[in-house]
């Protein structure tokens, strides 16, 4: 309908022969009154485009405008096409086209002064046609023709008959060109203003701007269509240029000003790549803190989903993955890039994308508890603030190996899906600085002050680091691999180097026998047991295991497990030579109980450590502990056991009442003793201390129970019982349980109530 | 190569390391290569040679990229001299309590210009992204077949973006507002990207970090032996000063020469006149200085020429950009031809010498790091 009613206008207007052609302008606005009900919008839209361009240049256009006969740009383009493929081709001229292309360069440059006079006849516009078809008098007459057969597309035999003419034309201007070449301009007026059109179209977008990129796709594909075809106008323009006619002299200012629009088109792309890149991942920050949050709630599990992400998920769900870009976006992303690049604006689709990227994932580390810190901070930070540092640290480490990069990388090749050099060259770019930063904290840990309580956030840094190596291959594109494998190895042998030389002070501090070896053993422990309860690092051990044996430090570990070994042999002997100063073997059992049982806790808390000292020496371990058990309960609890033997009790079958006194007189003290002396022992363990008690009351209280019900009745009741039996066996049961809990309390008897022995903690 | 190079004497630092430390309580001396001994006479006769080699540059070689790679080579020699000398001092010499506290003074000094060596490595980054910049330049006004309103449009767009990258951090975001306004002014608001879309990220060093603090920190308490100090440690106090002054010399002229955070000269000097080395580096300082305070670098972003030179010619193609007409007369476009020219040398310069001025940048950090570990060990401080 609309183009029927768009066409028949020319038509009406076409028909006219040439000499009536200037009073074309001035017919016009007969004719847009006439078709004011039916074009309205059109025409509104057409002053738009012409504001739009007042602003920049001079439109000599308007009359042309208000015919209007291209509500839309594919219309428009339509006949731009049309005009386009009557211009003189290359054609057989082409092999000798780069030499002829200098000549009209320098033609160009000669006769640029016809350019400005070009311009400013174009702003006088009625002068300008006047002027022009006074020259082209004859030419005219074709244009027309050709106008109408433009415009009558619907008409076939028309068509075919100016076809036929224009074809005529065509031969004649090809043949005739290199004489007259000087006086005709071959590039039909009404071409020139179809470009005006079209570009005031373009910069009016570019400049008054539209909705955001995506919203109307239709939209954004006639602005690239709209961005093809001034490149192709160009190209076209250009080799008519080359041809050598007096072309430049007229339309240079057109060429120019067709330039100046491509780039205003470029420039308005960016912006527009700039802002999907910026402002469409706004889903995205939603799924990446849904996904944090799965993986704190859900530990591991999250943590397996993450890492399970990149491999099983199908290309198309990109979208969804750690960039997050809707998948529209990316694909517009895409189209953009690819234009940008295709018009030669490479260098500024790149710089976009990497200072958008870069900021992006800066941010995302910065959501991940990452700060920058110098090496020279964290020489001087406390302990307490780098130890979070460290956790967040080695969280964002392994993230960014298990899926911002890959991530990142994809989303690279998608945007630049067809230049894959550009891609790689973009993510190796980023991912290098990144992993500068990260590798740059591990630094300037692995130089800080040594202590001991480091050693395991440093061999959880180890890991961390180490686990990055085998999968670097894959992560990184060659560009920057070379460079930051080197750099990762390097901060990876000096973690390493770090850890052993904590050890290597620890051992020194034992045989140095400082005396606070196991307060230094706490600390390391304390430290590692809080690693073991809210981080799950040790739990990826058997996977780095498991990859390590490609890589070469993988060997460090075992000097790693010798060094290990080392320390814990030396700690032992130190152990012992200490438990040796406890002069009661009692006590001195009980010290090694505790340290030992402590020692083989924490290692066996501690997967990576367990499997480095195997399970040969837990065994061993454990049944050292055993044998301190019973030499503890031998050396406190036989000799008490042997008052309440039956042996040498009776003579004849007679209870002697002297000697059966004289037993619960020593039951009675040296029980009330132990008591005593032992709850005043710290067992910390709670384990061990019911381990204690439950084995002490298994024996004792069942000879107490038999030894009274065989005796008591000996005794005289009343006073004398009184005297001798202190003790029922269920208060027994009570001191028992009341042993190894560091406190000095008090048994009910009246007597012992003022010896409060020294405190000693085993 | 150097990759090579790095991984393998990282594996061996690292065996070595493993190895040796079990025995740290007596340590033995570590074989360098080359495994000679040096004196103290040697090594100052050589530092003053290699500062007399720096300051024989011309006025137009001082603060290039090749005289910074000169430098680094100095520094990274002198650095290893001085780990030559103390392994081969006596270990009776070098557990002497004054001794030791020179050594982790130094130490202490060297960690410091680690994050000299970063934030210069994330300026050699910023550089980069500046000879991007340049490209798109060359890209419109060289590359393009024709010199047109648009190329001329799209060289000045990326020469705003240089200016404003160029920009030192301080007064980056009020001037940058200005002058994208001013670039495109016929453009709404909605066009030019947020400032802080330029803003270079550093990926090493915090926000807070100050090159100025960090070379005050290098210089502080740093003053020549006095005689007993010296007679104390057998003359190795003048070789710790020596060292420690070409340390904090070469991260100053690193800083002057290399965009980086918060930059600041103020470093002061006091080397006695009786040191061979003295007289040549304190000229440079001077020279340097000089040029500092000159009225065309005063606010420059750094001190290095090329960069210099890339803001001269990058501020006459601007010029010319904006004086231009179209069409271009033959003298216009001869002139813009020309400039492009020199850029494009300019351009390419930098970018073959910046590669490698990282890459001796890295060399100096991991020399630092490695040379303070194994002095640790060799002094039997691992556990400091």
């Amino acid at each position: 309908m609309e183009k029927d009613e768009a066409t028949k206008t020319p038509k009406a207007s076409g028909t006219p022969k040439a000499p009536e052609s200037p009073a074309k302008n001035d017919g016009n606005p007969i004719e847009d009154q006439k078709e004011e009900g039916d074009n309205a919008d059109q025409k509104e839209k057409d002053k738009d485009v012409t504001d739009g361009g007042d602003e920049e240049d001079s439109t000599p256009l308007e009359p042309v405008e208000i015919l209007d006969p291209h509500p839309t740009l594919e219309k428009l383009s339509e006949d731009i096409d049309r005009c386009i493929s009557s211009l003189p081709r290359p054609s057989e001229k082409d092999e000798s086209q780069p030499e002829e292309k200098d000549n009209a360069n320098n033609e160009a440059k000669d006769t640029k002064g016809g350019d400005e006079k070009d311009e400013k006849d174009d702003k006088e516009e009625k002068d300008v046609t006047d002027d022009k078809v006074e020259k082209e008098e004859e030419k005219g007459e074709n244009q027309d023709v050709k106008e109408g057969e433009k415009n009558d597309k619907d008409e076939i035999k028309d068509e075919k008959e100016l076809g036929d003419e224009k074809k005529d034309e065509k031969e004649t201007e090809e043949a005739e060109y290199c004489v007259i070449e000087k006086e005709k301009d071959l590039v039909p007026e009404e071409l020139i203003k179809l470009i005006e059109k079209l570009l005031n179209w373009v910069d009016d977008i570019c400049c008054e701007g539209r909705c955001r990129w995506g919203t109307v796709p239709a939209d954004d594909e006639s602005f690239m269509d709209a961005v093809d075809r001034m490149a192709n106008l160009r190209e076209s323009l250009l080799s008519v240029c080359s041809k050598g006619l007096k072309f430049q002299e007229r339309h240079g200012g057109l060429i120019n000003r067709l330039s100046g629009i491509q780039h205003r088109a470029m420039a308005y792309l960016e912006e527009e790549f700039r802002i999907l890149l910026e402002e469409s991942k706004t889903e995205a920050d939603q799924h990446t803190t849904a996904a944090d949050h799965k993986d704190n709630t859900s530990g591991t599990k999250g943590k397996n989903d993450q890492e399970s992400v990149p491999e099983s998920e199908p290309e198309t769900q990109v979208s969804v993955e750690y960039p997050g870009y809707p998948q529209e976006a990316v694909s517009n992303l895409n189209k953009i890039a690819k234009k940008m690049i295709f018009a030669g604006y490479e260098f500024e689709c790149c710089e976009v994308y990497i200072i958008s990227r870069r900021h992006a994932f800066d941010e995302n580390l910065h959501k991940l508890g990452l700060e920058k810190h110098s090496i020279d901070d964290v020489q001087k930070m406390h302990w307490e603030s780098l130890e979070r540092e460290i956790v967040s640290w080695v969280k964002a480490l392994k993230q960014c190996v298990a899926f911002y990069f890959s991530g990142e990388r994809k989303l690279a090749e998608f945007v630049f899906s067809e230049h894959l050099e550009i891609s790689s060259c973009l993510f190796s770019n980023l991912s290098r600085g990144v992993m500068i930063q990260l590798l740059n904290f591990a630094e300037g840990i692995a130089m800080a002050k040594r202590a001991a309580e480091k050693l395991f956030k440093t061999l959880d840094m180890y890991e961390a680091v180490k686990g990055v190596v085998p999968k670097m291959d894959e992560l990184f594109p060659e560009a920057c691999f070379n460079y930051l494998k080197t750099e990762t190895t390097t901060v990876l042998a000096r973690l390493g180097e770090g850890a052993i030389c904590i050890f290597c002070d620890l051992e020194n501090s034992i045989k140095a026998e400082t005396g606070r070896n196991p307060d230094t053993l706490e600390l390391v422990f304390k430290e590692h047991a809080k690693i073991e309860r809210n981080d799950s690092t040790s739990k990826s051990r058997d996977e780095y295991d498991a990859s390590d044996t490609s890589y070469a430090v993988a060997d460090d570990e075992s000097p790693f497990a010798v060094q290990l070994a080392r320390v814990m042999a030396l700690l032992d002997s130190n152990l012992e030579a200490k438990s040796k100063l406890y002069k009661e073997v009692a006590l001195s059992s009980i010290f090694m109980m505790n340290n030992g049982r402590y020692i083989l806790q924490k290692i066996k808390g501690s997967p990576e450590i367990n499997a480095c000292m195997g399970d040969t020496w837990c065994r061993k371990r454990s049944s050292e502990l055993r044998q301190y058990h019973k030499n503890y309960q031998r050396e406190t609890w036989s000799r008490l056991l042997s008052f309440l033997s039956h042996e040498g009790l009776s003579n004849h079958g007679k209870v002697q009442k002297p000697v059966l006194k004289e037993r619960f007189k020593s039951f009675n003290s040296m029980f009330d003793e132990i008591h005593k002396t032992q709850s005043t022992w710290v067992v910390s363990d709670e384990q061990l201390q019911s381990e204690l008690r439950v084995s002490i009351s298994a024996v004792v209280i069942p000879a107490y129970r038999s030894f009274l019900g065989r005796f008591a009745q000996v005794l005289d009741p009343g006073r004398q019982t009184e005297k001798y039996v202190k003790f029922q066996p269920d208060d027994i049961e009570t001191y028992i349980d009341e042993l190894f809990d560091g406190n000095p309390a008090q048994i009910a008897n009246p007597n012992s109530n003022s010896s409060i022995f020294n405190r000693r903690r085993p | 190569m150097p990759a090579a190079e790095f991984q393998g004497s990282a594996a061996a630092q690292f065996g070595r390391s493993v190895f040796s430390l079990k025995r740290h309580s007596h340590v033995t001396p570590v074989v360098m290569d080359g495994g000679q001994s040096l004196d103290l006479d040697t090594f100052q006769s050589h530092v003053s040679d290699c500062f007399q080699q720096l300051s024989s540059s011309s006025s137009h070689d001082l603060l290039s990229l090749s005289w910074l790679r000169d430098l680094l080579d100095s520094f990274l020699r002198i650095h290893h001299q001085f780990k030559l000398l103390i392994l081969s001092t006596p270990k009776s010499h070098l557990s002497k309590p004054t001794v030791d506290r020179l050594l982790s003074d130094y130490f202490e000094r060297s960690v410091k210009g680690l994050d000299v060596c970063n934030a210069i490595r994330d300026g050699i980054e910023q550089m980069r992204q500046w000879h991007k910049l340049l490209e798109i330049v060359l890209c419109a006004l060289d590359r393009d077949r024709t010199l047109g309103e648009g190329q001329f449009r799209r060289a000045k767009k990326a020469l705003i973006d240089l200016a404003i990258a160029m920009l030192d951090d301080k007064d980056n975001t009020t001037l940058a507002h200005r002058n994208r306004s001013f670039g495109r002014s016929n453009t709404p608001a909605k066009d030019y990207r947020s400032v802080g879309h330029f803003r270079s990220l550093s990926w090493s060093v915090s926000r807070s970090w100050s090159a100025a603090r960090q070379l005050q920190a290098i210089g502080n308490n740093l003053c020549a032996p006095r005689p007993n100090e010296i007679a104390a440690t057998n003359g190795l106090a003048t070789a710790v000063f020596t060292v420690n002054s070409v340390l904090l010399f070469v991260m100053w002229a690193l800083v002057a020469a290399i965009p980086c955070q918060d930059r600041g000269l103020q470093v002061h000097f006091t080397i006695p006149r009786t040191f061979g080395w003295a007289a040549p580096l304190l000229s440079l300082h001077e020279r340097i200085m000089e040029e500092s305070k000159r009225r065309d670098r005063r606010n420059a972003c750094a001190l290095l020429k090329e960069i210099h030179q890339i803001e001269k010619c990058s501020r006459l193609i601007s010029e010319l950009a904006d004086s231009v007409q179209f069409p271009l007369s033959e003298d216009k476009e001869g002139e813009v031809r020309q400039r492009v020219q020199e850029l494009s040398e300019l351009c390419e310069g930098m970018k073959e010498g910046l590669d490698p001025l990282e890459r001796q940048v890295r060399e100096v950090f991991h020399g630092i790091v490695r040379s303070r570990t194994e002095g640790m060990d060799s002094l039997g401080k691992t556990n400091e």
